[in-house]
């Protein structure tokens, strides 16, 4: 922190500098905060005509009631697709929590042959996102699916959240080593003096040291699942609120400010865990480097 | 409770000899310091015993068995650490229980074994705390506690009183001997302060540059350093080292020229250099030479006073020279006056090798 | 000792297994089908009847004779490169400027700006494209029409993403993906410049620089290493990233020759458009093939092999 230049630099200043630095951010406040307002209208607010707006609740109601249009009697399920949204979200951050501790322990404290390759690869893989692989990961699906449909969905659900949990792999190691390589390396001896094991030092003793690392991984797995599109409409049979969203901007039928709301709702887990977390997830989406 | 050879020890990181070639012989119960400054090897030794460090070359041998390769968990030792590494997400309880729970000791075992010793370490009260809840001295005690648990066969120091200040430091140090003396637990203690290591050990082995210079009692350490590292090193202020010519009768330090004693003329003969020490209260300030002593002209440099005793640095030309002495004399500035040093208290060193010439 | 040694071994499987089957499973196996699938005439996905032929190089020729004859894909790729070099333009300039001006005002509003920059990287990729489907709606709910009409700058509303071809639809994909790598680029930047020592800044000071002065001869020359880790992650990033130009082209708010950047093109020669799985294998292992040149190019100027700690202990 620059604390020590606070007494040297000009107040009028600062003041200037926080003017551009919100100046410069109004776009994405007002393209948010339009979205977040228009499910609370009656019609778009996203042209600031609020001449025929009436504030309600209706869009959140319909939506809840699992209707997309006013009338019409299509329904859709709102609730399941919360509900897929998040299995897809849960499973992709317990995958990648699970093998970025194991494996960022691995790499972080244990020495054996090919450990340097390891890392490198993982870092080559950071730097080179799995996603362009998609059409071999699909055809691998393709060779694995269940041929029952019911076997299907509940396959297409632990593929899509491994697969995409894949992507996230790589980062997750590197930041979970990293995140070990600050232990104290007196606590881990003292354990395997003690008489533990390495996975038992791991369990026991690690693992609750980096506490704030395993929570920032969960959170980043969850968001990272959460907001995913591609990999959950390709692989997943069953709807997400983001394939919800894709298609019913595509239908003419479509109420928009009951999309508004949808994507609202869509939106609060991310705020809410943004907010509670800003700090570790700082670290996270720096990529984990420290130099 | 078990008896430690090193046999041949040589550890190297990459290409850094940490440990060049130890021997070493630890008796049952005995309790032996690990002397050396930072950086000498002394921590790696103490490592290699616990098993976190393997040997590049040798072999380590607790009561005869060979554990070279055996992993820390199969040796039985406890280890104290210079931070203690207790686990911050454990309470006293768990931390000192944690040995005991890792081989599945029952629960009334474990209660007793941890109440036993937290009584004997006078840490009861604590069980229930964190250990950032407790004070430096504190934790210690809590370290020590977890170490001992499990009633181990050695028991590891890793400089355990640096992080506590200089008064608990004292009164600790005490304590851990008596520990040891009544729990006859064969320890190895690992420090760079000379006065902790007198004070403490049975035998001192001092180390430096991963070499083992000279192995013994705190006694022959202190008078009669085989070495002149060992003199360097020990002792407060430490012994001082002159380099003096020798041309067959008469030794010249500096320009100042004295006859060499007969006494000592059959160590030095045939050498042309030597250095010549002294343990600074073995020195003498005086208007004139006294007998049985070798006495040679000096100027009064600095005088520090320490209270009961006072520091007096004297001048050889260049060389400097600190004498320890009563407060009651009276030393001025740039007075020139004797120093002598009787012909007993003189230690011989080789120039090149370092190495003490053979005594008595 | 046998014994020992591998129970060492048992352990570290236990520890790398989970890592290494997720690698080959989900990079390794895909890359062999993807390349395998590139020399194959698979469509419509029927592994049964087309993955088993071979035909050599075709699909490559195929895509090659595309890019020189075909407008739609010659698009595509002068999309690519006008794409990634923009947006990585935004994205470190950007990232840098905000970092830069986070670092001279105070923490609340330091830590509110970086809150509301994060946002667009951290938000489902649905609900982001959905904001900025409204903000450039061609319709007069589009936010930036309405703008534009009560400023007077248009008299009607214009259908940004699709017209001014080929500038419009780039804007467009630029601004919306721009946004989203800024937060990298601040994060990163900001967080090296908070790890320079305050002394120099008040040396500095003392010596009258102006705050110009101070990023130019004092903060940016000590976050050159990142600057570069900045640039060439996201040069990566931006090269095989679609999720956001895939809905703004499948929402049909851009124009889809020139809002389709590679990476985007082979997914949709897959998964969309024509099912053509050969030739979107063809595209895409030309797309790894430049990638994985560029992420080894990378590691070796960053020099990471370096920065690498070597674990202690014999255990």
């Amino acid at each position: 922190m620059s604390l020590g230049d606070v007494e040297v630099r000009s107040k009028s200043r600062q003041i200037f500098y926080s003017i551009i630095l919100i100046a410069l951010s109004v776009p994405v406040i007002v393209a948010f905060s339009m979205l977040v307002l228009s499910s609370f209208a009656n019609q778009m607010v996203t042209n600031f005509d609020f001449s025929k707006v009436r504030f309600t609740f209706k869009n959140w109601q319909l939506l809840f009631q699992g209707r997309i249009a006013i009338t019409g009697g299509l329904r859709e399920n709102i609730f399941l697709y919360l509900i897929n949204t998040a299995i897809v979200a849960f499973g992709v951050a317990i995958v990648t929590t699970l093998v970025g501790t194991l494996s960022g322990y691995a790499i972080s404290r244990i020495r054996f042959r090919g450990r340097r390759f390891v890392l490198l690869m993982m870092l080559m893989l950071h730097a080179l996102p799995g996603s362009i692989l998609i059409v071999g990961v699909y055809f691998l699906y393709r060779l694995w699916m269940p041929t029952s449909l019911n076997a299907l969905r509940y396959f297409s659900f632990f593929y899509v959240i491994v697969a995409r949990a894949a992507l996230e792999v790589p980062l997750s190691v590197w930041l979970m080593k990293g995140f070990f390589d600050l232990l104290p390396w007196e606590v881990e001896w003292s354990a395997l003096v003690d008489g533990a094991s390495r996975l038992k030092t791991w369990a026991k003793i690690m693992m609750p040291l980096i506490k704030p690392g395993v929570v920032a991984i969960l959170i980043f797995g969850f968001l990272a699942g959460w907001q995913d599109i591609i990999y959950v409409r390709t692989f997943l049979i069953d709807k997400t609120l983001a394939t919800f969203i894709e298609s019913n901007l595509e239908s003419e039928m479509a109420y928009m400010p009951l999309l508004a709301a949808a994507a609202t709702l869509y939106l609060l887990p991310t705020i809410f865990f943004y907010i509670s977390s800003q700090k570790l997830l700082f670290k996270v989406y720096a990529g984990g480097i420290r130099r | 409770m078990a008896s430690i050879v090193l046999e041949n020890i040589t550890k190297k990181f990459g290409k850094v000899t940490a440990l060049d070639g130890v021997n070493l012989q630890i008796d049952d119960g005995e309790f032996i310091v690990l002397l050396g400054p930072s950086g000498s090897g002394k921590t790696t030794l103490m490592y290699l015993i616990a098993g976190i460090y393997r040997p590049t070359s040798g072999r380590i041998l607790f009561d005869g068995r060979d554990v070279t390769n055996l992993p820390p968990k199969e040796r039985n030792v406890g280890l104290v650490f210079q931070n203690w590494a207790l686990y911050p997400h454990m309470k006293v309880f768990d931390n000192i229980a944690f040995p005991l729970t890792l081989k599945k000791a029952d629960k009334n075992t474990i209660q007793q074994r941890v109440h036993e010793v937290a009584n004997m370490l006078r840490i009861e009260a604590l069980l229930d705390r964190y250990p950032w809840q407790l004070s430096g001295g504190q934790q210690q005690r809590v370290a020590i506690a977890r170490a001992l648990v499990k009633q181990p066969q050695i028991l590891l120091f890793d400089e355990p009183l640096s992080n506590l200040d200089a008064l608990l430091r004292i009164g600790v140090r005490t304590e851990l001997k008596r520990l040891q003396k009544d729990l006859k637990i064969t320890s190895v203690y690992v420090t760079h302060d000379q006065a902790e290591a007198l004070a403490i050990a049975d035998r001192i082995a001092v180390i430096n540059n991963g070499k083992l210079i000279q192995v013994g009692t705190p006694n022959e350490i202190y008078y009669n350093p085989r070495h002149t590292f060992v003199a360097g090193f020990v002792g407060n202020p430490p012994a001082n080292l002159l380099n003096a010519e020798f041309d067959g009768t008469r030794l010249t330090i500096e320009t100042k020229t004295f006859q060499a004693p007969a006494e000592l003329l059959q160590r030095i003969s045939g050498r042309r250099r030597i250095v010549l020490g002294f343990r600074p209260e073995k020195g003498s300030l005086l208007d004139h030479i006294t007998e049985n002593a070798v006495g040679i002209e000096v100027q009064v440099y600095e005088v520090e006073s320490m209270g009961r005793e006072q520091i007096v640095t004297v001048s050889i030309e260049q060389t400097m020279v600190k004498v320890l002495r009563p407060s009651e004399e009276k030393f001025q500035v740039g007075q020139r006056l004797f120093l002598c040093v009787d012909i007993k208290d003189l230690m011989l060193f080789d120039f090149d090798t370092n190495e003490a010439l053979d005594v008595r | 000792m046998i014994r020992e040694r591998s129970s060492r071994k048992w352990e570290l499987w236990a520890f790398l297994a989970p890592a290494l089957v997720v690698v080959v499973i989900f990079y390794v196996v895909p890359l062999i089908l993807t390349v395998y699938t590139s020399f194959t005439p698979l469509r419509n996905w029927n592994i049964q009847r087309y993955a088993t032929r071979l035909i050599g190089f075709y699909n490559y020729q195929k895509l090659f004779h595309a890019i020189a004859n075909d407008p739609s894909v010659r698009a595509v790729f002068l999309t690519t490169a006008v794409f990634v070099g923009c947006t990585l333009l935004v994205n470190v300039l950007g990232g840098l400027i905000l970092a830069l001006l986070t670092f001279f005002v105070d923490r609340k509003t330091n830590s509110i700006a970086s809150t509301i920059w994060l946002l667009p990287r951290m938000s489902p990729i649905a609900v982001y494209g959905l904001v900025w489907y409204y903000f450039f709606h061609g319709s007069g709910v589009g936010t930036l029409n309405s703008l534009f009409l009560r400023l007077g700058f248009i008299d009607k509303p214009i259908a940004w993403g699709q017209a001014f071809i080929p500038y419009g639809p780039w804007s467009v994909i630029i601004f919306v993906n721009g946004l989203v790598g800024v937060s990298f680029g601040m994060i990163v930047l900001s967080s090296a410049i908070k790890s320079i020592p305050g002394e120099f800044v008040i040396a500095a000071r003392v010596d009258g620089a102006t705050d110009w002065q101070i990023c130019r001869r004092v903060l940016i020359p000590q976050i050159k290493w990142h600057i570069m880790y900045v640039t060439t992650w996201q040069l990566l990033s931006l090269l095989t990233s679609y999720a956001h130009t895939y809905l703004l082209v499948s929402w049909r708010l851009v124009n889809k020759s020139y809002g389709t950047p590679w990476a985007l093109y082979v997914y949709d020669l897959a998964f969309t458009g024509v099912f053509d799985q050969g030739l979107a294998a063809a595209a895409g292992t030309l797309l790894v093939l430049v990638g994985g040149l560029l992420g080894l190019i990378t590691l070796r100027i960053l020099g990471f092999g370096r920065l690498m700690t070597e674990p202690r202990g014999d255990i």
